[in-house]
């Protein structure tokens, strides 16, 4: 709560520290100002004080001495009665008694002051009177001239009495002038006057200095005040300075030298410069971090690849940032690799990596984690939006299902897991878990871990849901199925029947959710042959697997079983181990069956498509010549097909497969080429030939025939064989009567009976002109009743059987043939010549090498293992598995990498096993070391390579046995 | 009684039938639920009633059991019979009857000895 609201507070900004700082310098300069000036008057002040008392003190004393100096003057004036001492005094008067009294005069301040001095001057002058006079009768008594005395001393006026004095008496009188008692006691009062004047005055100018001197100290005083507050203030500015400017600034190239973020603190500009830095710095680390990872791909699939994912795990795992992860895995990839071969796989992981991209955001990561897995890493999501990715998701599926590009239909399990605060650890196993979760549920879909956690909290108590592959099994003996059940039940969902009836109403009701059938022979109400014949019929067998479970040693029982389309055979009594094997290797073998067909049947598609095209131009282009319509060529291609179809249902078929009819069917097209070396005017001639050009018209069999053997390097292709019979016999009679070589009966190959009959067909119920349009009903009559030649009455009972269906399927556009299906019946008939053909010889195979296995198991204490090379299935024996530390299964062994660590430790590799044999020379030794420390032993590894018995022999796989050294 | 001694009695391989159930715990399982199996019981009623069809498919799944349990003695008493029962006639064999009584013989000496395991097992 405190730190909210410290963090909330806005820092101080350094502008207001600098304008507070600006402001304190000014008050404090004009204080100070103020208190130097104050202090400079109150100096003065002192000083004039100090000068005012000096002077007053000087005064003072040169007064009194003045009047000693005068009093003196005259004494000796008259005592010597010398005129010098008369000038002496009166220089005196005029030169320092005048200067001496206005300075006193000067510093008389108050009215007693002034009084004092005037009384002092008062005896001063009084005194110089008696001077005057004194030196008056003493110039009188001395007979002085007049003259000569100064005019002050002359203008005393003697009185009679003092006239009528002797000059002894007068110079006597004049002497008591001057010391008498009255002159002593003016000069007394004097003294006293002028003392009083002297202290007065000098009392107050104490005063005033005293009243300086202390506005002095106080100016004083203030002004180190403010010098203090000063220094304070400087102090102040600069440890703040340094705290919240210097110290974060320094912090700051610290991380730029670091290449760290900046510590947002310091005043507010600065923490606003961190924080704009630190923005840009994430951004660019961001950047960087983008630019890296791009640069690091998956070479095939330009993603991320698993190194990145670890760099952005470590990334990701210290942010707060709401993340999903998603596993993402190619539902039954290694079918495709093993059906279409790796160039395909990767062109498939190319565009499903390309598509992954393409469907998520800009911020997100894709990454290519294995083989056909990918990782989705998506920023600032949560698992509410868990249902917008399962969207995307399907929408992404929808489009891997519908390829457009030729690739083959893949579908994609995706499991995901969110997190609300970066990546933790258990994220990619959730996510992992929900991706098997959608496995186990079917494949193809999304599952989030949030989602099936809620799902399982909810459901708690509910029954388990069938998420394992489901098997249907049936047998009667409860026994049985039990037994089969506890071998099963771990890696199956067993779905038990009793009885064929049963089995045949699941698999009608929902055949598709098995993913094989465990089927017993002799079993009450209905057998299992009837089941076979019941799913052969609709075609049940050829997408769920049914593997034969009997005690039946009869071969041709077996051999029956396998006839009506059984994949495989568990003889009793059952071994868990081989049960497991065969169940899964059943269902793999399936899968790859189904892939298989698919491919097969659209390469037939396209070579069929590009045949047909190119046959119709060829074809057209005859018929262009004739002026015939253009539709004959598609119509005798319809007609043969379906005359082919309907003999092909007889008993004697002539020995055609549909593989041979459909090529006849092409030939068709070919069968009037040889008219193009027939003259315009005969075969455009209206109306009827004359016996000469009937024999030039006849030869185009012939020609048309030579034409096709003309061609190089084609005699030998099936199709054109069967075009040249049919150029050269399509005008044969059955009867022998017709041309060229008057052939007879059989003689006349099948493919030219055949067209022959299309042809006058489609002759008769065209316009020609040299004739109308007959019906369809008139022209079937007409070739029935023999009207146009004899033909095979086996092709006459087909032509009877498709009659009615005929003008429906020619007014059809004659183009769209149904190709697909002959396609299917062509992937039919080379999976029944390739697998099922002699099926009970492979029994008895099967069977033999059972007993020989076991037997040598025995004999070999049990260290052996079969690799197959078409399913990548390495199967160990019980011990040799205990020994490898492995599983008793191992699919793709060469990646797996539990198996090559611990081969490794043996001293061999997986690769070194099949090394250099070759079917000259299948079989080599290995030496390894099995068990654990002391316990260690060598032990010989036999190993047998397997080859196809073909022209160029196919690595098939290999058995191995150990055997330890005496 | 141990397994494997009852193994013995019955004529059969314990090791092998335990190499193929892998647990000893099916094996102790299906043998004692071998008392209940029914299909001795329905190879009976059909031969007694003559009916050769349900004959043969009861000695049939009979034969598969034994086959599965290791039941060697009675194994080669059924399959004979087995047989005998398989051609599609109308009526049951005249070898049927002493066929069966070997079964019979060999049956319920399996059943006395694996009741005789239930009993003293462990």
């Amino acid at each position: 709560m405190e730190k909210t609201e410290r963090e909330n507070r806005r820092p101080i900004s350094l502008r207001i520290i600098i304008d507070s700082i600006l402001v304190l310098a000014i008050i404090l300069f004009v204080l100070m100002f103020t208190f130097s000036i104050l202090l400079s008057n109150s100096t003065h002040q002192v000083d004039v004080c100090k000068d005012q008392l000096l002077s007053l003190a000087t005064g003072v004393q040169e007064l009194d001495r003045t009047a000693v100096h005068m009093t003196q003057q005259t004494y000796l004036y008259i005592q010597y009665h010398d005129q010098a001492y008369m000038d002496s005094y009166f220089d005196a008067v005029t030169s320092q008694v005048e200067p001496v009294l206005d300075a006193l005069r000067s510093q008389s301040k108050t009215p007693d002051n002034d009084k004092a001095l005037t009384a002092a001057i008062d005896r001063f002058d009084f005194m110089l009177s008696l001077n005057v006079y004194a030196m008056r009768l003493s110039a009188a008594a001395h007979g002085t001239d007049e003259a000569q005395l100064a005019p002050s001393v002359r203008a005393v006026l003697l009185s009679e009495k003092d006239a009528a004095l002797t000059p002894e008496q007068m110079a006597e009188k004049a002497r008591l002038q001057v010391c008498g008692k009255e002159y002593s006691q003016a000069y007394s009062y004097f003294r006293l006057s002028l003392e009083s004047f002297r202290a007065d005055a000098a009392e107050d100018l104490e005063l005033a200095l005293q009243n300086a001197e202390n506005s002095v100290l106080t100016c004083k005083e203030n002004q180190f005040a403010t010098m203090f507050v000063l220094l304070v203030v400087i102090l102040l500015a600069c440890v703040s300075l340094i705290k919240i400017v210097l110290r974060p600034l320094e912090s700051c190239n610290q991380s730029i030298q670091k290449g760290q973020p900046f510590q947002v603190r310091g005043v507010y500009e600065l923490q606003q410069m961190a924080r704009s830095y630190n923005e840009s710095y994430s951004h660019n680390i961001e950047s960087q971090e983008k630019l890296r990872l791009r640069a690091e791909r998956d070479p095939m699939t330009g993603l991320l690849n698993q190194g990145n994912f670890g760099v952005l795990k470590q990334r990701l795992e210290n942010s707060a940032t709401k993340l999903g992860l998603m596993v993402i895995d190619v539902d039954y990839f290694k079918h495709i690799n093993d059906a279409y071969g790796h160039e395909v796989g990767n062109q498939t992981l190319k565009k499903i990596a390309s598509i992954l991209e393409k469907n998520v955001r800009p911020d997100d990561y894709v990454i290519r984690y294995g083989g056909d897995e990918f990782v989705v890493v998506m920023m600032n999501i949560t698992k509410e939006n868990a249902d917008t990715v399962e969207q995307k998701i399907n929408l992404i599926n929808e489009q891997l299902q519908q390829p457009e590009d030729g690739l083959p239909a893949v579908s994609l399990s995706v499991g995901a897991s969110f997190s609300e605060s970066g990546f933790h650890d258990t994220l990619f196993q959730q996510a992992d878990e929900a991706m098997y979760e959608v496995k186990r549920k079917g494949r193809c879909g999304f599952a989030s871990y949030q989602q099936i956690a809620s799902e399982s909290d909810a459901d708690e108590n509910s029954p388990a849901t069938h998420n394992k592959p489901c098997i249907l099994l049936v047998d009667d003996s409860e026994m049985n199925r039990e037994i089969l059940c506890s071998m099963l039940e771990d890696e199956y969902d067993v779905f038990q029947v009793l009885n064929g009836l049963q089995a045949i109403e699941e698999i009608s009701k929902k055949g598709y959710n098995f993913t094989a059938v465990l089927l017993d022979l002799v079993m009450p109400v209905c057998d299992g042959y009837e089941v076979l014949s019941f799913m052969k019929k609709h075609r049940w067998h050829e997408i769920l697997p049914v593997i034969v479970i009997s005690s039946e040693t009869d071969p041709s029982c077996i051999s029956r079983a396998y006839d009506l389309g059984a994949r495989d055979f568990i003889s009793r009594p059952f071994d868990a181990q081989l049960v497991r094997h065969r169940v899964s290797n059943t269902i793999g073998l399936n899968l790859k069956y189904k892939r298989l067909s698919e491919l097969v049947t659209r390469k037939i598609q396209e070579k069929i498509a590009v045949y047909n095209m190119m046959l119709s131009v060829l074809g057209q282009v005859v018929e262009f010549r004739n002026h015939e319509s253009g539709s004959h060529v598609l119509h005798i291609g319809l007609i043969t097909e379906m005359l082919l179809d309907s003999l092909m249902k007889k008993p004697n078929s002539y020995g055609l497969t549909y593989e041979e009819a459909q090529r006849i069917c092409f030939a068709s097209a070919l069968h009037d080429i040889g008219k193009i070396t027939i003259p315009d005017e005969i075969i455009n001639k209206p109306g009827k030939l004359t016996p000469k050009e009937w024999a030039i018209m006849e030869t185009h069999s012939i020609a048309g025939a030579d034409l096709l053997d003309q061609i190089e390097g084609l005699e030998s292709d099936p199709v054109i064989h069967r075009a040249r019979e049919i150029c050269r016999w399509h005008h044969e009679r059955y009867d022998g009567r017709g041309y060229p070589d008057g052939l007879v009966g059989e003689e006349i190959p099948i493919s030219a009976q055949v067209v022959a009959v299309a042809d006058v067909y489609d002759a008769l119920t065209s316009d020609r002109c040299y004739k109308p349009a007959y019906t369809h009903e008139q022209a079937i009559q007409m070739i029935l009743n023999g009207e146009c030649g004899t033909f095979n009455p086996l092709l006459m009972e087909c032509l009877t059987e498709i009659a009615d269906q005929l003008p429906a399927k020619l007014r059809k556009d004659s183009g769209e043939r149904k190709w697909n299906r002959d396609a299917s019946n062509m992937v039919e008939e080379i999976s029944h010549l390739g697998e099922l053909d002699g099926s009970s010889k492979l029994m008895f195979q099967l069977q033999f090498e059972q007993a020989c296995v076991n037997f040598f198991k025995q004999l070999v204490g049990g260290y052996f293992f079969t690799y197959r090379a078409d399913t990548e299935l390495l199967i160990l024996s019980p011990a040799l598995a205990k020994v490898l530390h492995s599983e008793e299964t191992i699919h793709t062994p060469s990646q797996n990498k539990a198996l090559l660590t611990r081969l490794s430790e043996t001293g061999f590799s997986w690769s070194t096993l099949r090394a250099d044999a070759s079917e000259q020379n299948p079989e080599r030794t290995v030496e390894i070391a099995c068990g654990e420390g002391t316990q260690k032993r060598v032990c010989h590894c036999r190993v047998r390579t397997i080859w196809s018995g073909k022209e160029t022999p196919q690595y098939l796989g290999m058995v191995g046995v150990l055997i330890p050294e005496e | 009684m141990t397994l494997q001694e009852c193994y013995q009695e019955l004529g059969g391989n314990y090791d092998e039938v335990l190499r193929r159930m892998m647990m000893p715990k099916l094996v102790d399982k299906f043998i004692v639920k071998f008392l209940t199996d029914g299909s001795y019981a329905a190879l009976c009623a059909a031969i007694a009633a003559g009916q050769r069809e349900e004959a043969f498919r009861a000695a049939h799944t009979l034969k598969g059991v034994c086959q599965n349990l290791g039941l060697g003695n009675l194994l080669c008493s059924v399959q004979p019979l087995t047989e005998l029962l398989r051609p599609e006639t109308d009526t049951i064999p005249a070898e049927a009857p002493t066929l069966l009584a070997r079964v019979q013989q060999e049956y319920h000496a399996a059943v006395q000895t694996i009741q005789c395991y239930q009993q003293t097992r462990a």
